[in-house]
């Protein structure tokens, strides 16, 4: 894992320390709510619907048993006694008093972590592949480049005042498990035909309102370029991108406005300027970070030793679990486990500080000591010996975070929505608790397969409801809650923008609906396909004809 | 239909009601109900105050109605508000006694 040195440890004590000054004048009425409000977002704290909202950065998702053990704490000493992790690899503290932030970051920065950077019109944090560093098919980690522009966009001082926030996503495999392609500038890591390390770099994705699809910028850049390239990106978009809507200021409508070429062409000038300046990256500092990320020492051990198999023969839910919530590790006898934090009737993404403290011992005990937070909402070990995972399992049973549903019907993504957001105009949360009972038969879900089921209490769509297979989006329809449903989209490699597919329907026929639309792809289906294949093959008349026959009370 | 004035408190960020001693309750049950323009104007003038000096965040007002004795806010947004986030309703203050500040 990447280590704090001491100008990483100086800024973040520095900027805690700044951030104590402003509280108290605030507190002392020195600053008013419209003065402090950009002072608060630029560290992460927002006034939501019941209380402050304190959100601490994971950049690209890793992070230790003692960071967990961290949260925990503030948990529990400052917050109701839980924690919420988000679409964007960061958690959520929910309950925090003002007075108290200037120490729950100060303890933040005692474990190397901050919320710098989580909110407000700048570059937040830097998300990547959760399975980074230990999947078979990755080119290279794609955290180590993610670290990089971690450092150079934290506190970057031309870039503190953007138009509008500017979020990276990195991948480095065929299969994006990172949505890179709805963020303002995705990275895909890859090797041209000669073998050299490069980036392909997209541009201008994001969802919200206006859901757009990166396009890519650059086929391949070479690894040396990546702080020039981006910047000159960036200053492109800080010089011209909008300021005069907020709504049109993000950097997908400036490569909708002007198109892919000209924005090209415009970034390629500035480029040009700096592309052999201080922002060339030296070797040797790619080196330094590289190392950072070396893979820990494995013990020599073998892909399905007897004892692991063994359990699996013996024990259905733990060979069920293990079909859903396990991924081949790059290192021969280990594992990459997912812990999902979907139990049914659960509360998406919602840990408490004693189950995170579990979590944490077991990252010890099974994992190195490493963890993963990944946007749809769930944990990862990401260092299981194979012949630990009936060791972990059983200890996940305990805390309920067993359930094998990785990718399935009810892992949902769900945004805090109108229980805890501001800006919302309808609940996420019971909705999706409602759809994980209603599917709570693991048969079922299995037989049903992949599905990626998203939620979205707004238009904001921090649900990312656009690339949901199946995508919620909660209205305010007359002082009730409506969602309108959208098909086929999707954040992964086969990336695309949902359809929506009629009027929205009232909330308690919503789960109804989803009976409906799971019952026509059944039908429908051929041997193999996926419920987003056969949408794409069918269309979606026949999920339309079954969804809206008159039988369904729908908003005017 | 009635109002009464909400706003966040400064310190804790919690939901708050204006009472009709000027000081700010966790429930909505202790709120000064305002029956007519002239009374939510006054209210909200007293409200305004209260944000100038620093004590609430984001002063406004709510429509509320009485049901079963209680004053229950009509829009779901102002009763998730006043209740807490529905999927913990352990953190509901509404039925707690009346808490000024």
């Amino acid at each position: 894992m990447y280590q704090y040195d001491e100008f990483d440890h100086a800024l973040v004590a520095e900027r805690t320390e700044q951030f104590r000054a402003q509280v108290a004048r605030r507190l002392a009425g020195e600053l008013t709510e419209d003065e402090f409000k950009p002072l608060r977002l630029m560290n992460g704290l927002y006034l939501q619907l019941h209380a402050y909202m304190l959100r601490v950065a994971i950049p690209y998702g890793t992070f230790s048993s003692a960071q967990l053990r961290k949260l925990a704490q503030i948990a529990n000493k400052y917050d109701r006694g839980y924690g919420h992790f988000t679409t964007r690899q960061n958690i959520q503290f929910n309950w925090p008093k003002l007075e108290d932030v200037p120490d729950i970051l100060a303890e933040l920065a005692e474990v190397e972590m901050h919320a710098i950077q989580t909110s407000g019109n700048c570059i937040r944090n830097v998300t990547a592949d959760q399975f980074a560093g230990v999947i078979a098919d990755e080119v290279d980690d794609s955290r180590i480049w993610a670290e990089i522009v971690r450092q150079w966009s934290t506190l970057h001082p031309e870039f503190t005042y953007l138009p509008r926030k500017f979020k990276f996503a990195f991948s480095a495999s065929e299969h994006d498990r990172a949505a890179v392609r709805f963020h303002d500038i995705g990275v895909i890591v890859k090797r041209n035909v000669e073998g050299e390390l490069g980036f392909e770099i997209m541009v201008g994705g994001g969802l919200g309102r206006t859901p757009m699809m990166a396009k890519t910028l650059r086929r391949f850049l070479p690894e040396r370029h990546l702080l020039s390239y981006i910047e000159a990106i960036l200053r492109v978009y800080n010089l011209i991108g909008r300021r005069d809507n907020k709504y049109k200021a993000r950097i997908k409508i400036l490569v909708h406005e002007l198109g892919i070429d000209e924005l090209s062409g415009l970034v390629e000038a500035e480029w040009e300027r700096i592309r052999d300046s201080d922002l060339k990256l030296p070797e040797e500092e790619i080196r330094r970070i590289r190392q950072h990320f070396a893979p820990p020492t494995y013990e020599a051990l073998e892909d399905d030793a007897p004892a692991f198999s063994a359990h699996r023969f013996e024990n259905t839910a733990f060979n069920r679990w293990v079909g859903t919530n396990v991924v081949t590790h790059k290192q021969t006898g280990y594992a990459i486990a997912t812990i999902s934090l979907k139990p049914v009737g659960g509360v998406p993404g919602d840990v408490t500080a004693i189950e995170m403290e579990v979590i944490a011992d077991l990252a010890d005990r099974f994992s190195l000591g490493e963890l993963r937070a990944t946007h749809e909402q769930n944990l990862v070990l990401p260092h299981v010996k194979q012949v630990d995972l009936f060791a972990l399992w059983s200890a996940l049973e305990d805390i309920g975070f067993a359930t094998p549903n990785a990718g399935l019907i009810s892992d949902i993504i769900a945004c805090p929505g109108m229980d805890y957001c501001a800006l919302a105009t309808a609940r996420s949360i019971p909705v999706a608790q409602r759809i994980s009972q209603r599917f709570a038969d693991l048969d079922r879900q299995l037989d049903v397969g992949e599905m990626k089921v998203k939620i979205s209490g707004c238009i904001n769509a921090c649900g990312h409801h656009h690339v949901g297979h199946i995508g919620l989006l909660g209205v305010d329809r007359k002082g009730e809650e409506f969602y309108q449903i959208t098909l086929g989209g999707s954040g992964a490699e086969d990336a695309a923008i949902g359809t929506i597919i009629g009027p929205a329907i009232a909330s308690e026929l919503v789960v109804d609906a989803f009976e409906t639309l799971i019952g026509v792809y059944l039908s429908e289906r051929t041997e193999g396909e996926r419920f987003l294949d056969t949408y794409r093959r069918v269309g979606l008349a026949p999920f339309k004809e079954s969804l809206y026959p008159g039988k369904l009370h729908v908003a005017a | 239909m009635p109002n009464v004035i909400t706003a966040n408190d400064l310190k804790t960020g919690l939901v708050v009601y204006q009472m009709d001693d000027n000081r700010w309750s966790e429930s909505v049950q202790g709120a000064e109900i305002l029956t007519d323009k002239k009374t939510l104007a006054g209210g909200l003038s007293r409200a305004k105050t209260a944000e100038d000096k620093q004590l609430v965040v984001g002063v406004y007002e709510i429509e509320v109605e009485h049901t079963d004795g209680e004053v229950q806010p009509t829009r779901y947004r102002e009763r998730l508000r006043a209740h807490g986030p529905s999927t913990h309703p352990e953190f509901s203050r509404q039925s707690d006694a009346v808490e000024a500040r």
